[in-house]
Parts: structure tokens; C-alpha cells; sequence
């Protein structure tokens, strides 16, 4: 039984503890930034929480004692030659061909870690983050966030609009398994580093969780 | 020396630079703005993004001029100029 509750509110991380007298809320962390993300850590008990400074950029911030104090991560970064589309999303009867209405594509930099999942038991400090607007990637950490490696083996990199939402990424042991609003489901059995494609033609996911 | 000043905000995060006169050797702006993380390390990630580039609602003015290049900052610092770092009121 859980004795926390984690908010990620518009303006900071609030975090009620169970006790006799029923839930208690803290003070607020991170006052005034807003918090996209807030979870514990199930394997060790750290708490993250991912700030989305309007002028400084997105951060991860991190509590090793139980949410007393909290430490920056060294941020997440897309790879060199990361894009996203900035006009024309093409729809279904997009015509490749056609000489106008080609999308335009514009270098990435991380504009918010949308979403954080957690490594099995076995593989402390592995974390996995959504962001945006990344290309399809799957973010991956080792070291408790310190480094982060994008994997795109096995993705579409052009051509591609999955947009995947917060809760289309699950995580069992070294398998991986993520499903996107185009309906286009991807599965990895080696901790993300090559994926192979479900199928294309399901209906937009909206969660994947392994039974 | 060239100087730095900026908004009291970024005190937060860098209490370090607070209550000081920030000198650095005159060089471009990329090259003060280094100079300003090793005062204070991961300084430059909260006024650049992971391309080196200043973040989309950050403003750098030298004197009373803003900041011409944005995406290298290859702007000169000289000697006695003093470098500004605000937000950027962007928005609706």
C-alpha cells in the first residue's frame, strides 16, 4: 500500500503523506515552476520531477531522501541532427509527390520531458523519458539520469508522425513495447536499443501496459 | 573587464552569483557565457539549449544593444562593456 501521493502541478510539486490523521499535504517543492511529471522511483524510493521553466529551459529534478532535498539532473538531450516537423503535418491522403504542402522540418532541442517510466528491479537507475518534439526515439538512461542515449534502430525516421502519449510506453525486464496515435505499436526486447514494428493499422493507442 | 549582470531569477538556481560583481575576460558571447558556467557549472544549459544556441525566451543585450547573433553568439565582448541577461516578456 502506498503511503505518497506525488502532484505535478502548474506551479510546483506537492506531495501528501499518509498518516492517522488521513492524507497531509508538504509545502510545495519547486514553487512557481511548472511540473509536468512527478513519480517515485518503485526500486529505490527516488522521487523525479520534471520542471518546465518557461525561460530556462526543461529539467529534471531529483530527491534521494524522500523529497526533503532535491538536486538538478543533468538535463536530457536530443542527439546531433534531431528534427521535427514545424508546418504541414501530413494526413493520410498526403501525397509525397505533390510540389506543395511538403512538411518543413526545423533542428530539435528538448522543449519538455513529457514523461518518465522506470526500469525493472533489476536494472537500477535505467529510466526511460518521453519528450517533445523529438523524432521517434526512445530516451534511455543508465546512470540515474546523469547521460542520456536516444535509440532509433528499427524506427521510422522519416515519414513519421507517432505521437505517443503518456501512457503508450511500458516497460517488463529488458522488453519494451510503445504504441502511438498513428497506430503504429513497436516492440524492443533488448532495453530499447533495436525495435521491430507490431503493426501499422491499429486504431490511435492510447495505453500499453504488459499483462 | 567586461561585466555580467542578470535577472535576479537566475539566483535562484546559482546562488553563487548573487551579491558579486561578475568579471570575465572579453571575448564573444559564447566565450563570457563559459566563462559565467565555470563560476557557476550547468549555468549555460539554463540560457542555452543543447545546440549552443540562446533558449527562444532568453534575451542577451550588450549595453543597450541586443544581442545581434543568436544561434552562435559570436558577438564581441569588449573590454568595459557589460553583458545583460533577461527573459524575454514573450507570450500571451
Amino acid at each position: 500500500m502506498s503511503n505518497m501521493i506525488l502532484l505535478g502541478t502548474r506551479k510546483g510539486t506537492v506531495i501528501f503523506d499518509r498518516s492517522n490523521a488521513g492524507w497531509v499535504p508538504r509545502p510545495i517543492e519547486h514553487p512557481g515552476i511548472p511540473v509536468c511529471y512527478a513519480a517515485r522511483d518503485p526500486r529505490d524510493g527516488t522521487l523525479w520531477a520534471s520542471l518546465d521553466h518557461g525561460h530556462w529551459g526543461p529539467k529534471l529534478s531529483r530527491s534521494r531522501d524522500g523529497g526533503s532535498t532535491w538536486e538538478d539532473v543533468l538535463s536530457l538531450k536530443y542527439p546531433q541532427g534531431a528534427r521535427y516537423i514545424v508546418k504541414y503535418l501530413p494526413t493520410p491522403d498526403f501525397n509525397p509527390a505533390a510540389l506543395v504542402g511538403q512538411p518543413e522540418y526545423k533542428d530539435a532541442t528538448v522543449f519538455k520531458i513529457w514523461s518518465l517510466t522506470f526500469g525493472p528491479a533489476g536494472q537500477p537507475d535505467r529510466l526511460y523519458a518521453g519528450t517533445i518534439p523529438g523524432g521517434l526515439c526512445v530516451a534511455r538512461t543508465t546512470d540515474g539520469g546523469q547521460s542520456w542515449q536516444a535509440f532509433t534502430h528499427g524506427l521510422p525516421q522519416q515519414n513519421a508522425y507517432d505521437i505517443v502519449l503518456r501512457h503508450g510506453l511500458d516497460v517488463s525486464g529488458d522488453t519494451l513495447c510503445f504504441g502511438g496515435t498513428t497506430g503504429n505499436v513497436y516492440v524492443s526486447e533488448d532495453r530499447g536499443e533495436t525495435w521491430q514494428c507490431l503493426g501499422h493499422h491499429f486504431p490511435p493507442v492510447y495505453s500499453v501496459r504488459f499483462g | 573587464m567586461p561585466t555580467v549582470e542578470m535577472t535576479r531569477h537566475l539566483y535562484r538556481f546559482f546562488p553563487v552569483l548573487e551579491n558579486r560583481t561578475i568579471e570575465v575576460p572579453p571575448g564573444s558571447v559564447a566565450d563570457v557565457l563559459r566563462a559565467v558556467d565555470e563560476i557557476a557549472p550547468g549555468f549555460s544549459d539554463y540560457v542555452l539549449d543543447e545546440r549552443g544556441a540562446l533558449r527562444r525566451h532568453v534575451n542577451l543585450s550588450l549595453d543597450n544593444t541586443v544581442v545581434f547573433d543568436r544561434q552562435t553568439l559570436s558577438d564581441h565582448v569588449s573590454e568595459g562593456a557589460t553583458l545583460y541577461i533577461f527573459q524575454a516578456l514573450s507570450g500571451g
